[in-house]
């Protein structure tokens, strides 16, 4: 019996090997061949979808790191994606609009945290208009404000770095450097921005005495109150919602900007509709909305609790209490929402 | 005796797989009749005259002076007269007559330069008698969402994935450009830009041909086609509407259903 099993497991490696003779080959006479990154995935979070025309590796990931925090990128060699994406600010930079970039100009929009990236698949920038970190690379690189590179100077700039040359040949061996290798290095790092290190998952994972009695009460009431969009353990459901911000959009001015998600999608229901955010590190990230109206999580809990207007195109959840729109919280409730927001600050996460 | 049988039906079920699994390299074998090549033409045209650039023209009842003329064409497949379809692989062409264009909105002093390009050129065909040829104005939806990826003349580098749209990352499947003059008076004029772009404006065309397009080993075979401007815009008062972009669905699916709808034409 076992004999016969010998054979047989011999005879299918044989066949098994027939057809990879020649990757096998490749491999020996490529010693550089990039290393597949394993990402450590939390136990309590689902797997990341598979981007596979971008498989991460881990020369790869750290070619993005380099050129993540490296002001080279940029027209004035000052300003790298970190000027804005700052890891201690929950990769973003504390601003309402910022004025980080290349000319100092106030931007059109909020700097998104970056958070939990390699699970954001249903599109990104505050109105969904890049549909993956690839693409959404070239938004802020060539962006006149923010970076203004020419995107055609690019490889000429990597090519006079010996050190950059290297990276991209064991990264993408065989290749010449280009932005789009550069866009999908940048991509592959980001991805690695996991923060589950909280004291919420510490609960999560069975430490019941990481969260105190009124942080618990938090939790049951943001379950109740926030999850319908803040949901699962991502705290976002990457959709995008009409919160009530706004009431009225007839501001067609700077290419739809005041449109929310309808200047993508020109669908009526997204009229002001905005990505929601994830609550990982929310203390950290202030301020708050597409355009950093909000100064504080106060601010926030106020505007669901008295000041969202209603329009056609306002989100459901937000009618769902009675005649007026919004969600009734009680002073102690608005108390134990923001003890409980403090729990997910990942301290391990804001110190890379 | 059991055993010798199952041995046998195992080493079946491997070479099976075997052959399976290595099949790849028997559709390298080079077709009956060779292989041979072929040529598209995309000549642009306003109704019977050629399309110019840099010139006062009549363009849909109104004066134009035109600047540029740029589209995608991809997904190339032609089909045999016995309905074998050949798909074109990586088939992402760049068609265009244009002056220089300011690089990334004019704010780096550099430009692309004046072009005119209109012929494609088609390799590998196996030899045969193609009656219908199948292309789409614009990019596939894995490749429009995606500006890292690229096959073909496909790039995020030459003007057709920039300037305005870089908050929307995604190709400008079509482009017209130039100035717009109300009557013979207006010195001045307006700019004019038609744009058109995002995955549900891809465009499929289907062409029959009353002649075939023979490709042979020894005979490099041309389909000349004509692309009517004045077609593209019927229906679209270009005055009021000398901007069409994402901003404009409609009009932008009027630009994209006229293109396959009698735009394009074979010679």
């Amino acid at each position: 019996m076992t004999g016969r099993l010998i054979q047989l497991t011999v005879f299918a490696t044989l066949v098994l090997s027939a057809c990879r003779k020649e990757d096998a080959f490749v491999q020996e006479e490529e010693p550089g061949r990039p290393v597949p990154y394993l990402m450590q995935l939390p136990p309590h979070f689902s797997k990341p979808p598979h981007m596979e025309s971008n498989p991460m590796t881990q020369e790869g990931v750290e070619l993005g790191r380099r050129l993540f925090f490296d002001g080279v990128l940029s027209r004035t060699g000052t300003v790298s994606c970190s000027t804005c994406h700052q890891p201690a600010k929950a990769f973003a930079d504390g601003l309402a609009l910022s004025n980080l970039g290349v000319t100092g100009n106030v931007l059109d929009r909020h700097t998104p945290a970056l958070i939990n990236m390699a699970w954001q698949n249903n599109g990104l920038f505050w109105d969904g208009g890049s549909k993956n970190l690839e693409s959404l690379v070239f938004g802020p690189l060539t962006h006149l404000d923010e970076m203004g590179m020419l995107l055609s100077d690019i490889p000429a700039l990597m090519y006079g770095n010996a050190d950059y040359v290297g990276m991209f040949q064991r990264a993408f061996p065989g290749k010449p450097i280009s932005v789009e290798n550069l866009a999908m290095a940048l991509a592959q790092y980001q991805r690695t921005l996991i923060s589950a290190g909280s004291r919420y998952d510490r609960f999560r994972l069975g430490e019941r005495t990481s969260l105190g009695a009124l942080q618990k009460e938090g939790l049951l009431l943001v379950e109740r109150h926030c999850q319908p969009c803040h949901s699962g353990e991502l705290f976002t459901d990457q959709k995008y919602h009409n919160n009530g911000l706004d009431d009225h959009f007839e501001d067609d001015r700077h290419e739809g900007l005041y449109f929310g998600r309808y200047r993508v999608t020109r669908q009526a229901m997204d009229l002001g509709a905005y990505r929601t955010p994830t609550l990982r590190n929310i203390s950290m990230s202030a301020p708050y909305m597409h355009d950093g109206r909000f100064a504080t999580l106060e601010d926030v809990l106020e505007h669901y609790r008295s000041g969202v207007k209603a329009s056609p195109s306002l989100d459901k959840e937000l009618l769902a209490n009675g005649a007026e729109p919004g969600i009734p919280l009680s002073n102690s409730d608005v108390k134990a929402i923001l003890a409980f927001l403090e729990t997910l600050t990942d301290e391990e996460f804001l110190n890379q | 005796m059991k055993t010798p049988l199952k041995y046998t039906l195992s080493a079946l079920c491997a070479s099976l797989i075997m052959f399976t699994s290595c099949s790849k390299e028997n559709s390298d074998l080079e077709p009956v009749g060779g292989s041979g090549e072929a040529s598209l033409v995309f000549d642009a045209k306003l109704g019977d005259n050629d399309f110019v650039l840099g010139q006062d023209v009549d363009f849909g009842g109104h004066r134009v002076n035109f600047s540029r003329f740029r589209y995608w064409v991809s997904n190339v497949v032609l089909v045999n007269s016995d309905g074998t379809e050949h798909k074109l692989e990586n088939s992402y062409f760049l068609i265009e007559e244009n002056a220089e264009i300011p690089v990334q909105g004019g704010s780096y002093n550099k430009v692309y330069p004046a072009n005119k390009r209109e012929e494609v050129k088609l390799s590998g065909l196996p030899a045969g008698d193609y009656s219908t040829v199948r292309f789409a104005i614009g990019v596939d939806e894995k490749y429009n969402d995606n500006l890292a990826l690229t096959a073909g003349e496909l790039s995020a580098l030459n003007g057709m994935a920039s300037d305005s749209w870089m908050w929307f990352t995604s190709y400008i499947f079509t482009t017209v450009g130039g100035r717009i003059y109300a009557d013979d008076a207006d010195t001045e004029g307006k700019f004019l830009q038609l744009e058109t772009g995002s995955n549900d404006r891809f465009q499929q065309i289907e062409l029959n041909l009353d002649q075939p397009l023979t490709v042979s080993a020894d005979r490099s075979a041309t389909l000349h086609l004509n692309v009517d401007l004045n077609k593209l815009v019927e229906g679209i008062d270009i005055w009021t509407n000398s901007t069409i972009g994402s901003g404009q669905p409609e009009l932008m699916k009027q630009i994209t259903d006229n293109f396959a709808a009698g735009t394009i034409t074979v010679q």
